[in-house]
């Protein structure tokens, strides 16, 4: 005597004994587990399930009229083993891995994927692949991309190339078909959205309806509700960001990449441009570390743009990738770039290692009976603020009818001098690899001023050498006064006076248009 | 790549194209091509057809309909769909191309 119980399979009933069930039950669940619960997955085991009621109507008889294990082993048998189903579909070279088995199935179903079509193709497919996703004449995506390549300088090849390496190609059937799958376009978005969006209502509304005494299950479902809403939400952000990340780094990089290439004249007919902010690096660098310092800079604040439009078009595509190389190669790519920038700026602060000074001998000034002098500064270069300069410190590059002039600004201190004359002292003073080219560097500075009996007038700007780099030049003047004589400072002298010791402790902007007189405690005004 | 992945992968293109054919000729149950398949030894086990004839109904390239059927319940009558024949006339010619090529490879 056995036990048997009773089942529906497919609308058919069946008595089946114990043993037989449990077998037939691990067999199904097996499948039910691979499949999940997915709409295609729940059709497939509908279907499965109707062709083993068959065969079980099939195998019953007048005689037998029981499912027992036997039946169930020669319907496994017929059916095979869930392996044996399961290897047909194992998409094992399109999956990186099995954990995301699971997911390929679901989503495969209808989405249509960005692909590289390999059957259409002239360089790398892309046009095609991107005809077949948009549902446009692969013919008027190519006039695009010619198009763009002759108004943007090349840029749109750069793009062809970036999808180039991250679209992948579609080398299975599935991926040819999900090529051409269901159409992505605003109104299939807006459609997903509507859907999504109806869920959500409907959620809210099962709140509604089950709030009052099933606390639980409404609590239940407001976290469902929640759930729902929230992926709304993310679909939108996501659609937004990706746009957005295409958008914003390939504007970036593009007038990025721009400017680097064309400030350092690379393309003949740009060498005429000047871009003063780019010529920046030029103040501390020597021609070869240029191109190098240009090289790392591209990489290591383009690498991150690449990634921020690749991260994008997979927002906004959905295509597979190996996340895991790019990454990884990105990353190396990026170390490298910071590596190199870095051992050029060691190379570089060795520049700056030595200091040296120079000191001028004391120049007595010649003055005829006036105990007064007159002092005067004059720009000595016309320079106005429309041109093109670049500064840093008190060092600037003027770029003038395309010449490069290096100047800087001096600063000048008024002391007691322990003479009866009046004497200027220069001090000039520069950085350098070595204590010597320190000095060249501090001879390198050129100053003029000049003296008309009681009126001297001063430069606004020392200059240096064409291609001069930045040193940490600097030039010091020291008027030095005689106790009890007068200097008069014209208003013009607030360009170069600095912080000029005086008994009442005057700034300098008010020590202008004023006389000075030295006395032994300092430099007083004159009251009138 | 092991050798038993490529050989799924082959069977199941190959599988795919021989369900298009038998459609193409007229439309028919799944048993009925599960007749066929397991003649031309294409199949030995059944339940591998079901996955296949879902995906490629869901990709669009066939369709069926409900027919009462003499004993039992209805059950699926299977069509070919129009993407299908397209995808069939493709699969013909990349079919041959195969054969061919493979052909002259081993000569």
């Amino acid at each position: 005597m056995k036990k048997t119980l009773t089942i529906n399979i497919s609308g058919s009933i069946f008595h089946i004994d114990e043993d037989a069930f449990d077998k037939l039950q691990a067999y199904l669940r097996t499948i039910n587990s691979h499949y999940g619960s997915s709409e295609e997955g729940r059709e497939i085991i509908i279907d499965i399930e109707a062709r083993i009621s068959e065969i079980f109507q099939e195998k019953l008889s007048t005689k037998d009229q029981v499912v027992n294990i036997d039946m169930i082993e020669k319907t496994i048998a017929i059916m095979g083993k869930p392996e044996e189903i399961f290897a047909i579909d194992e998409d094992s070279i399109e999956d990186e891995s099995n954990q995301e088995h699971h997911t390929t199935h679901t989503a495969r179903k209808k989405k249509r994927r960005l692909f590289r079509d390999p059957d259409h193709r002239v360089l790398g497919g892309v046009a095609s692949g991107l005809a077949a996703y948009f549902g446009i004449d692969v013919v008027v995506i190519r006039l695009l991309f010619a198009l763009f390549f002759f108004l943007g300088y090349g840029f749109s090849f750069l793009l062809y190339v970036i999808l180039w390496i991250a679209v992948p190609k579609a080398v299975t059937t599935t991926q040819k078909l999900e090529m051409k799958g269901k159409k992505v376009n605003i109104s299939n978005i807006e459609e997903t959205i509507k859907d999504e969006y109806k869920e959500v209502k409907e959620s809210f509304e099962k709140i509604r309806d089950k709030n009052g005494p099933h606390v639980r299950d409404g609590f239940d479902r407001v976290i469902d509700f929640l759930g729902t809403a929230l992926r709304l939400v993310l679909k939108v952000v996501i659609i937004l960001l990706g746009i957005g990340f295409v958008f914003a780094g390939f504007v970036t990089l593009i007038s990025f990449i721009g400017s680097m290439i064309f400030a350092n004249s690379f393309f003949g007919p740009f060498s005429d441009f000047h871009f003063p902010g780019t010529v920046l690096p030029h103040m501390f660098l020597d021609g070869s570390s240029i191109t190098l310092f240009t090289i790392g800079i591209i990489v290591v604040v383009g690498i991150p743009l690449l990634l921020l439009i690749f991260a994008g078009l997979k927002l906004l595509f959905n295509f597979k990738t190996n996340n895991k190389i790019i990454g990884f190669s990105a990353l190396a790519f990026w170390l490298l770039g910071i590596i190199l920038l870095i051992s050029l700026s060691f190379s570089q602060i060795k520049g700056y290692m030595q200091s040296s000074t120079r000191y001028s001998e004391n120049i007595a000034l010649q003055t005829t009976k006036t105990d007064t002098i007159y002092l005067k500064t004059t720009d000595n270069i016309d320079f106005d603020w429309h041109d093109g300069h670049v500064g840093l410190d008190n060092i600037k590059i003027i770029i003038k009818d395309d010449e490069e002039i290096v100047v800087g600004e001096p600063t000048l201190d008024i002391e007691k001098s322990f003479t009866d004359k009046f004497e200027i002292k220069l001090k000039k003073r520069a950085r350098g690899r070595t204590n010597e080219q320190a000095g060249d560097n501090a001879e390198n500075i050129e100053y003029k001023w000049v003296q008309t009996d009681s009126l001297i007038v001063f430069n606004q700007f020392f200059t240096l050498p064409a291609h001069s780099k930045w040193r940490n030049q600097k030039l010091h003047i020291t008027v030095k006064v005689p106790e009890g004589k007068v200097a008069f400072l014209d208003k013009s002298m607030r360009k170069i006076i600095h912080d000029i010791d005086n008994v009442n402790n005057t700034w300098d902007y008010d020590m202008i248009d004023r006389m000075w007189i030295m006395k032994n405690e300092g430099l007083s005004p004159i009251e009138e | 790549m092991k050798i038993e992945n490529t050989k799924a992968q082959m069977r199941k293109g190959v599988l795919e194209y021989c369900i298009l054919s038998i459609l193409s000729r007229n439309d028919a149950y799944s048993s009925d091509i599960i007749k066929e398949l397991k003649e031309a030894k294409m199949i030995v086990v059944e339940g591998t057809l079901y996955p296949l004839l879902t995906r490629l109904k869901n990709d669009g390239l066939l369709s069926y309909r409900w027919e009462e059927s003499t004993q039992g319940p209805p059950r699926k009558y299977y069509t070919i769909a129009k993407l299908g024949s397209e995808f069939l006339k493709e699969l013909d010619q990349s079919w041959q191309d195969l054969v061919n090529a493979v052909n002259t490879i081993k000569k």
